[in-house]
């Protein structure tokens, strides 16, 4: 038996994250969905793939996540002749007091938020160096293994139009991310916003919301969010059904689905939704929070059928169909009773 | 009062398993209904009827079983009914969380009391219509076709109609017998019992078998055998041979009655003595028909009419075939043949003709016990038939005869002009050349044979 946060800590926590969310909301204007699942990512210290057309605003976004959370922040501009050491660091000669000696110099890797930007433009030996640092929160070169700083984030971005001369990511690394969020355009509304309050496009200077122990304090009180053991069955449910080989799922996946989700996503989703219920001011994990957070957390986990692909199936078609033939509690109530 | 979450959660799952078990026995109403009426249905169709019993109390039992079923198959875990009542409620988890054992600080716990007292709106409802409709719709019909009235006693069948005509001609030949006073006490009493056995099988409205039927057709005729052999027993006059022919030469009234009406049908009376033809038309009725009643009673009188009406029809039985139908043409043809004579007896001898050479077969060929399986009950022929008198011996040696079979090189034989029409009288039983001879008889009328 254990005790739930309290309304307080709820509240406490909701304050934390409104200021994070605030902040992010008056340099990306009219993307509080966006923001909520950066923030969301960022909470249960998940990594995050933004893709969107140019000019949406993502690198944008991701400076002021950097900003707002005062963490040190290193932007990588990935592009094909980008080579591992670049990222990673790497040994370098030095004259230290008449001896020369190898010293291991930090790449941009060693830093609290990282971004890699058009992350698919570097080859895959340069998005495979990535693997160990998002997954393992550390770098290994030439034999030695080097800490990076907590929290560590991996914020990145991709074009989906310009896959000229782009190295998709390898399932592998995808997998990695806890979401993978579709930046969509903004309407006439907050492009007059944009173009009324901001010369050259340039965002209001923020000031940093959180300190470390507020962040600290932050990420505490995610992970007292309590997950009942229900919705736990929900989420195995929600991604069990993406495997087409299931005799329970539904058709569309059997249909579209080459590989489903893994066992990471199911992670992936428990931690979010903590996250979401905090946001939504709840001790506890709801039904729709795992609605909420599957979306961004699955559709990039989807492995789909080439002629489904063709047929112009899209993963978050997918998820929705998954989500609307799982239902919440895994039996239903007779039909005889309303 | 404060409701507990678990209270709340056992209202719950008692108010789904109390309409599952409505669902289920709903639902097996409705069958056990619609079972019952069919059936109702069928019985009445068959013209049963089955009014309702207290038996009928046991079909309560599948309807119990599959409530009993359908509960056990819907019943709720507390997980999964936390989760449907959490949902109703609004509680976005909280039951969920506190049916897990987390404890709620007094801001959550008050929030959930505060859900938890709109309990009784949320609980799930029957749904009356979909429960109930159909199954009390079929309840209603086979309670409404069970309570019908019986159906009214339905017209004898044609059935059991032709075969109450059958034992009451059974019983008619039996009084005949029973009036002439010759069969003995043990057969009487026993063909006596066995006719009052169907009649009591008849008077209950059941259809007596074909089978008893003819059994007891047969023992009559069997017993009739006997009388007649008993009879000639009595008298100890003639001679074997003479005695077998006079016994085949006693057919029933009913038998003669309808030969005479066969052959006033051919026109034949005329042939007949004059007092004999005489009594013939006396017994005439209207409509052509002879009632046996009013023919002679005494054997003598039969046996003499029996024998006029033999000659007067022998003479030209293979004309009459043109004339008779095939039933009429047969009494008449039983009746030469019973009387000794042949058919074509006395007639103009000539091709086709035919004509007697060999006299009748040693043999009656009748369909008794053997024909039915009972070869090995004892039948007792009349005195004075076990020893074929017609055999006539033609040699006496010491050693075997050899048997050097020819062939008939003169097929059609002599009588037939070697036109094949006598083939039939030389490899032929007396008793069936009549069948054979119709048979060329009907084909050469339809331009068939020969």
């Amino acid at each position: 038996m254990t005790t739930m946060l309290t309304a307080a800590q709820v509240g406490r926590g909701r304050q934390l994250l409104a200021r994070v969310q605030d902040g992010c909301n008056a340099v990306l204007l009219g993307q509080r969905d966006l923001v909520d699942m950066c923030v969301m990512a960022l909470c249960v210290r998940g990594h995050l793939l933004l893709e969107g057309l140019p000019g949406l605003g993502k690198t944008e976004l991701v400076k002021a996540i950097g900003r707002l959370l005062g963490l040190s922040f290193r932007r990588v501009q990935f592009t094909p002749d980008l080579l591992p050491g670049d990222i990673t660091g790497g040994p370098i000669l030095q004259d230290r007091g008449g001896n020369r000696q190898f010293v291991f110099q930090p790449g941009p890797l060693f830093a609290n938020i990282v971004l890699a930007d058009e992350i698919n433009r570097a080859s895959p030996k340069t998005q495979s160096a990535l693997l160990e640092a998002m997954q393992e929160r550390s770098v290994t070169v030439l034999g030695e293994t080097h800490r990076l700083p907590l929290p560590f984030f991996v914020l990145a971005t991709q074009n989906p139009i310009e896959l000229e001369g782009t190295y998709p990511l390898p399932e592998a690394q995808l997998d990695r991310f806890l979401f993978k969020v579709e930046v969509p355009g903004v309407d006439a509304d907050v492009m007059t916003q944009i173009l009324t309050s901001r010369r050259r496009g340039e965002p209001p200077a923020i000031e940093k919301a959180l300190t470390a122990a507020e962040l600290d304090e932050l990420f505490t009180l995610v992970d007292a969010v309590f997950l009942p053991q229900a919705v736990a069955n929900y989420i195995a449910r929600v991604c069990a059904a993406t495997h087409p080989h299931r005799a329970d799922s539904p058709a569309e996946v059997k249909k579209a689905v080459r590989f489903g989700a893994s066992p990471r996503a199911a992670i992936a989703i428990g931690e979010a939704a903590r996250a979401a219920a905090l946001m939504a001011g709840r001790p506890n994990v709801d039904f729709d929070d795992v609605v909420r957070t599957a979306r961004p957390a699955l559709a990039h986990r989807l492995v789909l059928q080439h002629t489904a692909v063709v047929s112009g199936a899209v993963p978050a078609g997918i998820v929705r169909a998954v989500l609307d033939a799982v239902p919440a509690v895994h039996k239903p109530l007779p039909e005889v009773v309303s | 009062m404060p409701v507990t979450p678990a209270a709340a959660l056992a209202a719950f799952s008692r108010r789904v398993a109390a309409a599952s078990f409505l669902a289920g026995a709903m639902q097996a109403v409705l069958v056990v209904s619609v079972g019952v009426v069919l059936a109702e249905i069928a019985l009445r169709v068959l013209g049963l009827h089955l009014p309702p019993q207290p038996i009928w109390g046991v079909l309560l039992v599948p309807v119990l079983a599959t409530g009993w079923w359908r509960q056990r198959r819907e019943q709720l875990d507390g997980t999964v009914a936390a989760g449907h009542l959490d949902r109703r409620l609004g509680l976005q988890g909280l039951l969920l969380c506190a049916r897990e054992g987390q404890v709620l600080e007094p801001a959550w716990s008050a929030h959930l009391q505060e859900r938890l007292l709109a309990l009784p709106a949320v609980l799930p409802r029957p749904q009356w219509k979909k429960l109930l409709v159909l199954p009390m719709l079929a309840l209603s019909l086979a309670v409404g076709t069970a309570l019908l009235p019986a159906p009214p006693a339905q017209a004898e069948r044609p059935q059991l109609q032709a075969r109450t005509a059958e034992l009451e001609k059974i019983a008619e030949q039996l009084r005949d017998l029973f009036a002439r006073g010759d069969l003995p006490a043990e057969s009487r009493s026993e063909i006596e019992q066995k006719v009052q056995e169907l009649r009591q099988k008849v008077d209950a409205g059941e259809a007596p078998e074909w089978r008893d039927l003819d059994q007891l057709e047969q023992q009559l005729e069997r017993a009739e055998l006997l009388a007649a052999a008993s009879r000639e027993g009595k008298d100890g006059g003639g001679s074997g041979r003479e005695r077998a022919g006079d016994i085949a030469q006693s057919p029933t009234p009913a038998a003669l009655a309808k030969a005479a009406a066969a052959l006033a049908a051919a026109g034949l009376l005329d042939d007949m003595p004059a007092p004999l033809a005489a009594g013939l038309l006396a017994a005439q009725a209207a409509d052509g028909t002879f009632d046996p009643k009013a023919l002679p009673q005494d054997a003598e009188g039969l046996k003499a009419l029996a024998e006029a009406m033999a000659k007067a029809a022998g003479q030209s039985l293979g004309e009459l075939a043109q004339q008779l139908p095939p039933g009429q043409l047969a009494d008449l043809r039983a009746l030469v043949e019973g009387s000794g004579l042949q058919p074509g007896e006395g007639e103009q001898e000539g091709v086709g003709r035919g004509g007697i050479d060999r006299g009748p077969g040693h043999a009656a060929l009748d369909m008794t016990e053997d024909a039915q399986g009972g070869a090995d009950k004892a039948l007792a022929l009349p005195p004075g038939l076990a020893v074929p008198q017609q055999w006539v011996p033609i040699g006496d040696r010491r050693t075997e005869p050899t048997v050097q079979p020819e062939n008939n090189t003169t097929a059609g034989g002599a009588g037939a002009g070697g036109m094949g029409g006598a083939t039939w009288q030389l490899q032929l039983a007396p008793r069936h050349r009549a069948v054979v001879q119709r048979f060329f008889d009907q084909t050469t009328a339809t331009g068939r044979g020969k």
